[in-house]
């Protein structure tokens, strides 16, 4: 059996953002949603962007990046909240990784 | 069957959120936390760094009255490495609440054994055996049981298993093809630190799975498959993330080498050709937790797949079966580590589930081939389908009525008792007092109190108001009003009455009041 419905790959992952958005709203409002998507943004793509820099096929980076993500990027939010404000480590610890995976990439070029 | 990627994204996207659609049931209709204590210590981590907007060095009074001692190594500080319950906490920060926020970034966490399942299935036996796998999983009821009773940790920490051995296998395969790829060892390096991070049991199982696929890699090539520098620098990656928690990195060391398991089948020979044998040492856990038919599925006819599915690996014996079998055996030994009195083996029990599931898909995949090819197509077709949907008949259904059915009732924090604690966080009540629970209808339920209304409080269910120098007594009628149980109402009136006189009530609302005592 081979299902051979084409679909871009930005719109897979707009099919997918959109699901997983209407799963958030329907269950748990707009609480739900801003958990759900805060988490993507600070678990996962940090370390993708870190990942994307080694030769890893897309699924392996996409499971790889979560998995280390939640233990990593709160490790580092831990040690700043230790020092400044919990929320502010977040966003710093957000900024560091991220831009991490962006001199990555520069210094791979 | 071949798939389109982006399809395949799609559908795997929505057996996720099944998942979690079946994980969050708990939490859907009712916002109020729930568990056992162990889940309100978890709970309390992250909603003490959320509402203070920091992390916690120094335990606060009314959690180290509980756990201070839990780290042995230093006590009054954190007993688990802290990025669990950071990430909780970062969850609360973007829900803005303690309540719904960390429960769902919980059911995310522990649900994530569907996620690495269904990715090790489909890179080494392709979608169908993954698809299966992952939907099977959704349903364990054991893995489900323990993250209702709140070892939330410990469900989350299973779910690298498959993910570091995976790491492993490529890694191998790429020295042994002479096409050396480190990185996949560096990955499973920071995913072993992350694994130690979030339970040291479910670290020592991956520990373990290592050792045992090792070994087998080793008799199947009878030459090192693996370069000593790549080896050393993971270990040396390994150790400098596990060193950014030294107290608790050192916590779990000290423990390991002095937690003396008390065991009764040790040196007991049958107990090595039973899967499981319920200790003594594991009360409150219900005699079903030990079923295999309520646990995993229909006796007659699954244990067969199992059997069939270790054969067609063992039959087989190439890479990718090696670790499947690997990941059976370690798993075998942590359950049998009772045999040498050790190991806290009814925990690693609940880690059945996640092969067995796989082994038997694996079964069912095998006794297909013997199908003369012309009918292989439909006869697999139909098979696994009749397999589906007798699995979800059998455990998709009570395990659907498990969760929508949990923790009802006074089981939780009732509203009156929310109110307190409302209250009770904003009140003058110093912060290092210690209040008696009179009228507590368990101890778990004066652990939610007592984490969420930060804090102590002593359960009348357990000890005696005199075992204490006590500060302030909280007067709870509501739980015995709700159930209706006037019998009880009355003697705590009574109690009241005798014993709280010189008492300053400080607090007097809907069946609840709280008492300063001169002390």
């Amino acid at each position: 059996m081979n299902l051979k419905i084409k679909l871009d790959d930005k719109i897979t992952m707009g099919i997918i953002l959109v699901l997983i958005a209407l799963f958030s709203f329907i269950f748990f409002g707009f609480v739900g949603f801003k958990v759900i998507f805060g988490m993507l943004l600070v678990f996962f793509l940090p370390f993708y962007l870190i990942l994307d820099n080694f030769n890893l096929s897309r699924g392996e980076k996409i499971i790889f990046s979560f998995f280390i993500g939640i233990g990593i990027f709160p490790a580092l939010v831990y040690w700043l909240g230790v020092i400044i404000s919990f929320k502010l480590a977040i966003a710093l610890s957000f900024i560091l990784f991220v831009s991490l995976g962006i001199i990555l990439k520069k210094f791979k070029k | 069957m071949k798939i389109n990627k982006n399809i395949e994204a799609i559908i795997v996207t929505l057996l996720y959120l099944s998942c979690l659609y079946f994980w969050t049931l708990p939490i859907q209709n009712n916002s109020m936390p729930y568990g056992e204590v162990d889940a309100a210590s978890h709970y309390a981590v992250a909603d003490y760094t959320y509402s203070n907007d920091r992390s916690i060095t120094s335990l606060p009074y009314y959690i180290d009255k509980r756990y201070g001692q839990d780290n042995v190594f230093k006590p009054h500080v954190l007993w688990y490495p802290p990025p669990f319950h950071t990430s909780l906490a970062i969850g609360a920060v973007f829900g803005g609440d303690s309540n719904v926020p960390v429960y769902l970034v919980n059911a995310i966490f522990a649900s994530l054994i569907v996620l690495a399942v269904y990715f090790i299935m489909r890179k080494f036996f392709g979608f169908e055996a993954a698809l299966i796998s992952g939907f099977l999983l959704i349903f364990s009821m054991r893995d489900i049981m323990i993250y209702l009773w709140g070892q939330w940790p410990e469900r989350m920490g299973f779910a690298y298993i498959p993910l570091i051995l995976y790491c492993f296998y490529k890694y191998c395969i790429s020295y042994l093809n002479k096409d050396e790829k480190p990185v996949y060892l560096y990955i499973m390096s920071l995913l072993l630190a992350v694994n130690f991070f979030i339970h040291p049991m479910d670290f020592f199982h991956s520990v373990m799975a290592l050792i045992v696929v090792s070994l087998l890699f080793l008799i199947k090539e009878r030459k090192l498959f693996f370069n000593i520098k790549h080896i050393s620098v993971a270990i040396i990656l390994f150790l400098l993330v596990i060193s950014i928690f030294p107290f608790q990195s050192m916590n779990v060391i000290v423990r390991s080498g002095s937690e003396q398991a008390v065991m009764t089948g040790s040196g007991d020979v049958s107990r090595l050709f039973s899967w499981f044998k319920p200790q003594k040492d594991n009360p409150g856990v219900p005699e079903s937790y030990f079923s295999y038919r309520d646990m995993i599925g229909p006796l007659y006819w699954t244990i067969p797949l199992i059997f069939l599915g270790v054969l067609f690996l063992l039959l087989r014996r190439n890479k990718k079966d090696l670790v499947m079998l690997g990941w059976l055996i370690s798993l075998y030994i942590m359950i049998h580590l009772d045999f040498i009195g050790k190991g806290r083996v009814h925990r690693s029990l609940s880690a059945t589930a996640h092969i067995f599931y796989p082994l038997m898909v694996l079964g069912l995949i095998y006794l297909v081939s013997f199908v003369p090819k012309g009918y292989k197509r439909v006869v697999k077709g139909l098979l696994m389908i009749l397999f589906v949907v007798f699995m979800f008949m059998t455990v998709g259904s009570p395990v659907h009525t498990t969760l929508e059915n949990t923790y009802q009732g006074v089981s939780r924090v009732n509203p009156h008792q929310y109110d307190l604690i409302q209250w009770l966080r904003q009140s003058d009540v110093p912060e290092n007092s210690d209040i008696y629970h009179m009228g507590s209808i368990s101890l778990a339920k004066t652990r939610w109190i007592w984490m969420m209304g930060h804090r102590h409080m002593i359960s009348s269910s357990v000890a005696n108001i005199n075992d204490y120098n006590i500060t302030h007594v909280f007067m709870d009628y509501s739980d015995f009003v709700l159930i209706g149980d006037q019998n009880t109402v009355n003697g705590l009136q009574e109690w009241e009455k005798q014993n709280l006189l010189n008492g300053t009530v400080i607090y007097d609302r809907n069946y609840i009041r709280v008492y300063e005592l001169e002390n």
